[in-house]
């Protein structure tokens, strides 16, 4: 690099091909947590934005770094700069700190609107919803999610508040998380639909989600709760069509039935009994 | 000295001796005590003891330990009318003709206690360390193999509580306490005996929490979180009496610290000319002052919970584990800028001598420093995005958060303009300090994935958070530390590490890490929580990867203390007086740097940065051979 | 120079048995497995092998770690449990501690045996009253939950339930862990601490294959 300006150019058209390539190639390739609710798609789209936001502006850093520290080396020496222009340069300043604020508010404006989006009234249970079956799938419907040390269990209001160590859902329908727990903190996470709730005793942590894509998912707890959380997973989650939700249903109304009248009646909290320090 | 010994002096040199002796006459009526005079029924069949045994038995153990080491015969010999120490008594209490056996007592030098942290905070990394590679060995199966489902929670605990305690002293212990009184002209610091206090604290509180192995381990992780904390066994006692412990340190070295640097400077060094790095020491001290508090408070709630079954943290009975996850994240954050802040200070402290050009934009990078301590304390609920606490307030602390990376920014702009046009010298600390500008940076945008609220729902607790804050911490303030040893040894030691070796070491370390961590986002991309033993098998080529990477990080860190063992203690290779031609004041006083720093206090000072012009930071009149510049 | 070569090298020696020593605390310690007794039975054409445990109040020094917890509650002689893969497990427990009541009353139900039934002295039942409950015999994985009655309170010293039941292991081999349910350790937290989250008394591990 004989000339400056030569290897200034270099530079800047490598990061213009790393930037633009790199932003491309996120475009078209699968982004976590994938498309199988809103949410997650939600999620998704905001990940790749976040991504192709910030890799331009990573790329352009390593490049300045990468520039600063080794093309310099290599160049003959240049005039000197003066003395005031080696201690800093206000208009400079001015403009970094101005560029980053606007990069981060607009990151934050779009947070609070996606979020509003995603979860209007999050962590209220809709009240409507309780006990009432949706008459549209618009509408949401309820799924208590309860975690115990250590095994989530799922009970169905709507449905004579049966109770299953399964997780099914009906696809396309918008579904309630009403998430609880009965112990110590836990967080269900049902990664495919981008459900993360932390469970807590004596709360109800509400999310909703509409899953959109049938299919058998993986849940498991993301907050250490104790001996068994790394097994507290469960990969028999199902995303199934309406009809066989509703078979499914009859199918754990009938083998529920001998416990039915020993469950406490549906609530979104429970508390425990008798002593909180065992027998 | 001529005459005999003192008493108090030859009880002095024992007092590591004494210490032991005194932590277990403490342990024991600590734990007769708490057995038999608090009445109590919890977890009784517990043939090892009882949480209030455990607990007060370590209390006073420290307190024996300390009163051992004598740090109580000067309050009480004060209460009780003693003459105040004589300068004689001074000088002997700061290490005057003691030779090694100085860092083996209590002194209030400071630059006998910043060795100490260093051996001490090594120390730490090293065992911490040797934990990273058993989690990853059992990491290479999706079900458990070497461990099991308990011993790995306890060594996973383990791993992380000890790391935090390496890394809030990291920096601040060995440099901090070496360097800030000679940055600003002090003889000595505001409080040396709390400055002592500070590092005695540690090495009670590393084997406090190691003794957790044998009380049954504990299964919280370094978070602590309750109530499942309430629920665990004995072993839960000495994580809780260990970070306590911690706090205080980091607590009373920031009240240390920020004394030191309000009132200690120089005539003639106004807070405008401050090195970089006593900036930096003085928002992280600050940061320590105030959040130290509220982990002290949270454990000491915890340790009422275990012992007198209050229920600060148990929602059953009134409590609620949000109010630890407040209290402790409110620590937690500002913990983490305690951890990096000094590293930003060092490297923009470094980045001048080695590219031989002042320091570019001095007062931003403050005013950055000091955006990000105040900035760090509204934070903290980020931490508790997907809790369903106070959902509302979540779009306040996404901006709050996103609004870090400003100031963060800032001393990448620093660093930028300092290199810019600059004939950089790569030597081996400007190849960490490189080290340390990519990690982090790597670091500073998985963090803002993490800050928006909808990504983080996925992200949250899961491998990307674990990778994000090893790429700030390990990335970071490891890096930035490690370059910092094989900068500053030769003024603290007489001696040099800097070998052909080294460079190998570093692009050994930063392509381990890298690719260690690498796929550590990955997997947590992909679904992976935290801190679990078993997980999808789909995961696992990239936990292979993880591994093989980590075994190549561990072999290359243990290659870095070799190198550091082998030329520093057994070569003893001695160093040059100034090697890296460094402007800063701390190269010009000599070395061994003297007994109180300076035996005349320079009065002109200018910053340490005039690389163009080449004037030394301080003057010390004509005395001192002119030092030569660039 | 020499001298000093010796004394870091006998540093590193007793740093490196005090780590060795240390690791071990970490190990997966091989706990003592019991297999299961193989019979010459077949059920739904897969061969029944049989278990026997016993759960009780307090497992005196019969317990896992020589007998640290003698007051703890636990399964007997161990939790670490070995079966042939594909097999059926005909496991019968016999149940000496009283009745603790469970925290999430669906562990009432009996799932996941064969024909999702127990025999409680001789009775077939589908379901148990979850205030009787003492522990349980939980499996996640398989889906498999037996809840196991309690002793009454003012039943006879030595009063035992016999609980059986059957199970099919899957025919790949396979750990799967299993737990009780009920927050039967007394006098911790939520009653889940202690024998809960220690391993070889509430908790254990079932190897198949
Ligand atoms: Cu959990
Ligand atoms: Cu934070
Ligand atoms: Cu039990």
């Amino acid at each position: 690099m004989r000339n400056r300006a030569t290897a200034i150019r270099v530079v800047i058209i490598v990061w213009f091909i790393l930037a633009v390539g790199g932003d491309v190639a996120l475009a078209f390739g699968p982004i976590p947590p994938g498309q199988a609710s809103d949410l997650a798609s939600s999620e998704s789209l905001t990940i790749l934005l976040l991504a192709e936001i910030g890799w331009p502006i990573f790329s352009a850093v390593l490049a300045a770094l990468f520039f600063t520290m080794v093309v310099n080396r290599t160049a003959p020496p240049t005039e000197e700069p003066s003395a005031a222009a080696l201690r800093g340069n206000t208009r400079a300043q001015t403009a970094w700190i101005a560029g980053t604020l606007v990069v981060v508010l607009s990151l934050a404006v779009y947070g609070t609107v996606a979020l509003a989006i995603d979860q209007p009234g999050a962590g209220v249970p809709s009240q409507a919803s309780a006990l009432a079956m949706p008459t549209s799938t618009s509408q949401p419907l309820e799924v208590q999610v309860i975690a115990q040390q250590w095994w989530f269990t799922y009970r169905y209001p709507t449905y004579g508040g049966i109770e299953t160590p399964q997780l099914v859902l009906p696809v396309n329908q918008k579904i309630e998380f009403n998430v609880t727990s009965l112990d110590v903190v836990h967080s269900f996470w049902f990664y495919a639909l981008g459900v993360k709730a932390d469970a807590v005793p004596l709360n109800d942590n509400v999310v909703t989600a509409t899953p959109t894509k049938i299919g058998t998912y993986r849940i498991q707890c993301a907050e250490l709760c104790g001996l068994w959380h790394g097994n507290m997973a469960d990969n028999t989650a199902m995303v199934v069509s309406p009809s066989d939700f509703a078979a499914w249903i009859q199918q754990e109304t009938t083998l529920d039935a001998p416990i039915m009248k020993y469950l406490l009646p549906y609530s979104h909290t429970y508390e425990p009994s008798p002593t909180i320090y065992g027998s | 000295m001529s005459t005999p010994p003192t008493l108090a002096r030859r009880l002095n040199e024992w007092g590591l001796l004494l210490g032991v002796i005194g932590a277990v006459i403490g342990f024991i009526i600590g734990f007769a005590v708490g057995t038999h005079a608090i009445p109590y029924s919890f977890d009784e069949d517990n043939s090892l003891g009882s949480d209030p045994g455990i607990l007060l038995g370590y209390a006073l153990s420290v307190v024996g330990f300390l009163a051992g080491m004598g740090f109580l015969n000067y309050p009480i010999g004060r209460l009780l009318g003693a003459k105040r120490p004589t300068e004689e008594d001074n000088a002997y209490m700061h290490g005057e003709g003691g030779g090694l056996t100085r860092y083996f007592r209590m002194t209030t030098d400071h630059k006998v206690i910043g060795l100490q942290y260093l051996v001490m905070i090594l120390a730490f990394l090293f065992i911490g360390g040797l934990g990273a590679m058993f989690i990853r060995t059992e990491l290479l199966t999706p079900s458990p193999t070497v461990a099991n489902a308990q011993s790995y929670l306890t060594l996973v605990g383990l791993h992380s509580t000890l790391m935090i305690f390496m890394a809030s002293a990291a920096i601040i212990g060995p440099f901090g306490n070496y360097f800030v009184p000679i940055m600003i002209g002090a003889r000595n610091m505001a409080f040396p005996r709390l400055e002592a206090l500070t590092f005695w604290l540690l090495p009670p509180a590393g084997l406090i929490l190691l003794s957790t192995v044998f009380l049954g381990g504990f299964t919280t992780g370094w978070t602590g979180y309750a109530p499942l904390a309430d629920q665990n066994v004995l072993g839960m006692d000495s994580y809780l009496i260990a970070f306590a412990l911690i706090g205080m340190s980091i607590g009373l070295s920031g009240v240390n610290m920020i004394a030191t640097i309000m009132t200690k400077r120089a005539p003639g060094l106004p807070l405008s000319r401050m090195p970089i790095f006593v900036w930096s020491v003085l928002v992280t001290s600050f940061l320590g002052a105030l959040a130290a508090p509220a982990l002290i408070a949270a454990v000491l709630m915890e340790v009422f919970d275990r012992s007198y079954q209050t229920t600060f943290f148990v929602p059953a009975g009134g409590g609620s584990p949000y109010l630890w996850e407040n209290l402790f994240w409110f620590f937690g954050h500002p913990e983490v800028y305690i951890f990096v802040v000094p590293a930003f200070g060092l490297v923009m402290e470094m980045l001048p001598v080695f590219t031989r050009r002042p320091l570019w934009g001095y007062r931003v990078a403050v005013g950055g420093m000091v955006g990000i301590g105040l900035l760090s304390f509204v934070v903290w609920q980020h931490h508790l995005f997907v809790s369903g606490l106070a959902p509302s307030l979540r779009p306040f602390y996404m901006f709050s958060t996103e609004l870090i990376s400003v100031p963060t920014g800032i001393i990448y702009l620093v660093a930028l303009g300092t290199l810019w046009r600059a004939r950089t010298r790569f030597t081996v600390p400007m190849l960490f300090i490189f080290g340390f500008f990519f990690n982090f940076l790597i670091g500073g945008f998985t963090g803002v994935f993490l800050s928006d609220v909808p990504s983080d729902f996925t992200l949250h607790a899961s491998y990307f958070v674990q990778a994000h804050f090893h790429y700030t911490i390990m990335g970071g303030e490891v890096f930035a530390l490690m370059a910092a040893i094989v900068y500053y040894l030769p003024k603290m030691t007489g001696r040099t590490m800097d070998t052909k070796l080294l460079r190998f070491q570093f692009w050994a370390v930063f392509i381990t890490f890298n690719g260690t961590f690498i796929s550590l986002i990955s997997v947590g991309i992909l679904g992976m929580p935290r801190r679990v033993i078993s997980y999808a098998a789909y995961l696992q080529p990239l936990n292979i990867s993880a591994t093989v990477f980590a075994y190549g990080l561990g072999l290359s860190m243990a290659l870095f203390l070799g190198i550091l063992l082998w030329e520093v203690v057994i070569k003893q290779k001695v160093a040059a007086r100034n090697p890296w031609e460094s402007l800063g004041v701390e190269w010009q006083v000599p070395t061994p740097v003297p007994l109180f720093n300076f035996d005349q206090v320079p009065v002109a000072w200018s910053l340490p940065y005039d690389y163009d012009t080449g004037k030394p930071a301080a003057d010390f009149g004509p005395a001192v051979p002119a030092f030569s510049g660039a | 120079m020499r001298s000093r070569i010796w004394l870091l090298v006998g540093g590193v020696v007793v740093f490196g048995v005090l780590v060795g020593f240390f690791v071990t605390r970490f190990l997966n310690p091989v706990p003592p497995q019991i297999a299961a007794t193989t019979t010459s039975n077949t059920l739904q054409g897969r061969h029944v092998v049989d278990f026997n445990l016993t759960t009780v109040a307090a497992v005196g020094t019969a317990g896992q770690g020589n007998g640290e917890h003698p007051n703890w509650v636990g399964y007997l002689p161990t939790t670490y449990l070995k079966v042939p893969a594909g097999a059926v497990v005909h496991m019968t427990i016999d149940q000496e501690d009283g009745q603790t009541g469970l925290r999430n009353e669906y562990f009432g139900l009996v799932r996941g045996t064969v024909n999702d039934q127990m025999t409680v002295d001789g009775k077939v039942m589908g379901a148990l009253d979850p205030s009787l409950a003492a522990h349980t015999f939980t499996i996640p994985d398989l889906g498999v939950s037996v809840p196991l009655e309690g002793v009454a309170g003012n039943a006879p010293a030595n009063a035992m339930i016999v609980v059986e039941f059957n199970f099919v292991v899957p025919d790949k081999p396979g750990l799967f862990r299993w737990q009780c349910f009920v927050p039967c350790a007394a006098g911790t937290l939520y009653g889940n601490g202690g024998p809960m989250q220690t391993l070889g008394y509430m908790a254990g591990e079932l190897q198949v294959g």
